[in-house]
């Protein structure tokens, strides 16, 4: 009997977690080692950031599902790796911390035969000063990547919106709180949700909402921009984006990286180096990611962090990590099966694991400030990483060590990008925005290393209904429900 | 050496540039070719998409100066103004746009250093034209919906759609086209017992019974088909998967109505 250990149950290590159970049956055990108690579909914080959503709509109790699926759950974090066991054995260990069960602050050893990490990302506050401390969210800006983030949020636009009604203008900004952040596409949809209910509140007129991002220019997203079909023609999401802020009549600053946070004001610097300051009376700007800051100690008992994982955190996989210049940038740098090159039991899945240069190109401010979106591995990349990371670990339990693995390079994927730009059953509207591949394969397109011809969808109601529609059907698949094998990634 | 402009209708127009990652002879080889087209035809500044290279490379002229803007990004903008504009792409036509009158660019020069410029007034608009060239855009997405539609009156084949062709087109839709003539034919055989009893109505009960079975064959050739189809393209595969139940469903219940009515009205 093996038994699999999966770090972090997030939508890559559910996903990974929930089809292992399935394949391996109760011939081997699997484990999983999250710190939450609940799970949630994050994507539709957004939507808890506008209150149209509670919290417990986007989340739901772990345990029963672990229990109905087999999977030995632990309310844990874990804090560090014995890739080649220790002293007292051969047998490779995760050492957690319980935050639950009953257990809290209890260590345990975990022993395991292959790995899969996919703690997702450290939330980088710390990283920009006045944005946070460490991991936790500071005072003066809201954030929504978690549902009790998202909550929070709402709340704070509620006493916004309260303050509008008496007449007092209010200034929104929204974006991102670094240099080097990813996820834009979630503040985007979180901008254009405001906005809406804003509009809906009927205070939309004492508001003054502003993007600030680190992209280069609107509509990067971290993948160098991504294109989509407007009524036949297909539209470069810059253009678009710039269209949609227009017609909204929110302004944008873009190539900014924020470096301080104060009360009601934000202090950035721009890629042409100069710096500037930007008032606020709400703010939700997204914080950089980090790895979670796991340790690797060998049998010895020295730290070997640094063959595990790369400086960022993140844990290295098959990818190629030679630093190279833009133009050297290869799709085959890329990872694909996910395994870690030193300890072949290991594997990595969604945000967890090192990208080997991100996506969009590199840009710098004449200061030597790093102002470019880091690579997006989160939604449908994450869960179709997953189930091949679990496919592989499946195989090689059943057919031993010369099992074939199984591949999901983020090259000849394709991302489809469904963003909200507000909720409601006949007034909502979404854009879908589509990129294939993720990441560009220059000798496969010569040019922009995409195919163009790959286009899904538009903007309207429709594409809210999708958005939406995804929603349940995401938290019907993540609860298992019958038939949840069927329902893609 | 001059190069013929891309004008209304050719489709490149619709081409994103990508961004120029080799900055050698044939970086400068597209340069000097953007500046003589431009001499040529007396140009303040022009795209490289606009004589057909799919690169992020544009020439202002400056004075007597060429100056070269790679891979350019816009930093900063403010003040709003409307003017009117003519395009290269589209001659002969003019509309009022709103651009940003003061723009900060970052861009690189031949050398691929990172450069700053901050322009104003025509320079800052003629910039604008220009970069949205490189996104596969002309100031027809600039200009308001009925702007947009008057344009396309106006223009011989209307505006320009995709420079590709696109799988919004699947060729399941064959499978759904052959399956909805197959019910629409049975439908039309309900008017054959207003005219026509005995020999004639037993054949035609016959052939739509077979008609059904065919209709039903054509549906899970649709579905099977559609699930190959759909995993030709790894993205939305959950949109898709909604769309060919969603089909199916549809064509399964009409199917279902026209089939009651074969046994219910044209069975002799």
């Amino acid at each position: 009997m093996a038994r699999l250990v999966v770090l972090g149950g997030g939508v890559a290590g559910h996903t990974a977690a929930t089809f292992a159970a399935d394949w391996l049956g109760s011939d081997h055990e699997v484990v999983v080692v999250t710190p939450n108690a609940k799970w949630n579909w994050i994507p539709s914080n957004i939507w808890v950031g506008v209150g149209q959503m509670s919290k417990e709509e986007v989340t739901f109790d772990l345990d029963p599902v672990y229990k109905k699926a087999g999977i030995t759950y632990k309310q844990a974090k874990a804090v560090s790796l014995n890739p080649e066991g220790n002293a007292s054995g051969d047998k490779p260990f995760v050492t957690i911390e319980y935050t639950g069960q009953g257990k809290a602050g209890k260590s345990e050893e975990v022993t395991y035969d292959y790995l899969i990490n996919a703690t997702g990302p450290k939330l980088n506050f710390g990283a920009t000063p006045g944005l946070g401390e460490g991991s936790s969210l500071g005072e003066h800006t809201v954030s929504v990547c978690t549902a009790d983030h998202a909550e929070h949020a709402s709340h704070e636009l509620m006493k916004c919106i309260e303050k509008m009604k008496k007449g007092e203008t209010q200034k929104f900004l929204i974006g991102t709180g670094h240099g080097m952040c990813t996820c834009q596409g979630a503040a985007f949809e979180y901008i254009f949700n405001i906005e809406h209910e804003l509009k809906k509140a009927g205070v939309r007129d004492m508001a003054d909402i502003k993007w600030i991002s680190n992209e280069a220019f609107l509509g990067d997203f971290g993948m160098g921009g991504l294109h989509m079909k407007v009524g036949g023609y297909v539209v470069s999401s810059r253009i678009f984006t710039e269209s949609l802020f227009a017609e909204r009549g929110v302004d944008y600053i873009t190539g900014a990286h924020v470096n301080k946070v104060e009360k009601g004001k934000v202090s950035y610097e721009l890629l042409d180096g100069t710096m500037g300051e930007e008032t606020f009376d709400f703010s939700m700007l997204i914080p950089p990611f980090a790895g979670v800051g796991l340790k690797a100690y060998n049998k010895a008992g020295d730290d070997i962090t640094d063959t595990v994982f790369a400086p960022n955190g993140f844990m290295k996989v098959d990818a190629n990590y030679t630093p190279k210049p833009y133009e050297e940038w290869k799709a085959s740098d890329w990872p694909r099966t996910y395994q870690n090159p030193t300890y072949k039991n290991l594997f990595a899945a969604g945000i967890a694991f090192a990208p080997p240069h991100i996506i969009s190109k590199p840009a710098k401010s004449p200061n030597g400030t790093v102002i470019n979106p880091t690579p997006p591995r989160t939604g449908m990349p994450s869960g179709i990483i997953g189930k091949a990371v679990a496919h592989s670990v499946c195989d090689l339990i059943k057919n031993g060590e010369s099992a074939h693995l199984h591949e999901a390079s983020m090259a000849e994927m394709g991302a489809a990008c469904v963003a909200s730009a507000g909720k409601g059953w006949l007034d909502g509207q979404a854009a879908a925005m589509t990129v294939f591949p993720v990441v560009p394969d220059f000798e496969k397109y010569p040019g922009t290393g995409r195919d163009t011809d790959y286009t899904f969808g538009e903007i309207g109601l429709a594409g809210h209904w999708i958005k939406h529609i995804l929603h349940y059907l995401f938290m019907y698949k993540a609860k298992l429900k019958p038939f949840w094998k069927v329902i893609p990634e | 050496m001059i190069q013929p402009l891309i004008q209304y209708p050719n489709p490149a127009i619709r081409l994103i540039s990508a961004n120029v990652r080799f900055f050698n002879d044939e970086l400068t080889q597209w340069i000097t070719d953007i500046r003589d087209t431009m001499i040529a035809n007396d140009l303040d500044a022009l795209s490289a998409i606009l004589i057909g290279i799919q690169q992020s490379i544009i020439v202002i002229k400056e004075g007597e100066n060429y100056i070269p803007y790679i891979n350019a990004r816009l930093i900063k903008h403010s003040d709003v103004q409307t003017q009117t504009e003519r395009s290269i792409y589209y001659p002969g036509i003019s509309a009022d746009v709103d651009r940003y009158d003061k723009v900060t660019v970052v861009y690189e020069d031949e050398n691929a250093t990172p450069c700053y410029r901050d322009l104003e007034g025509e320079a800052a608009r003629i910039f604008q034209q220009h970069f949205d060239y490189c996104f596969g855009s002309t100031f027809v997405d600039r200009v308001d919906r009925d702007m947009k539609q008057r344009i396309h009156d106006h223009l011989e084949f209307g505006l320009v759609k995709d420079g590709g062709s696109c799988p919004t087109i699947f060729y399941r839709d064959y499978f759904k086209r052959g399956a909805r003539y197959l019910i629409l034919g049975i439908a039309a055989t309900f008017l054959v017992p207003f005219f026509a009893s005995g020999q004639i109505q037993e054949w035609t009960y016959l052939m739509d019974k077979y008609l059904i079975v065919g209709a039903l064959l054509l549906m899970i050739g649709y579905f099977f088909y559609a699930q190959y189809e759909s995993q030709q393209y790894k993205q939305c595969t959950s949109c898709q998967t909604g769309n060919i139940i969603g089909t199916l469903a549809l064509l399964m219940g009409q199917l279902a109505v026209v089939a009651l009515g074969v046994f219910l009205w044209v069975a002799p």
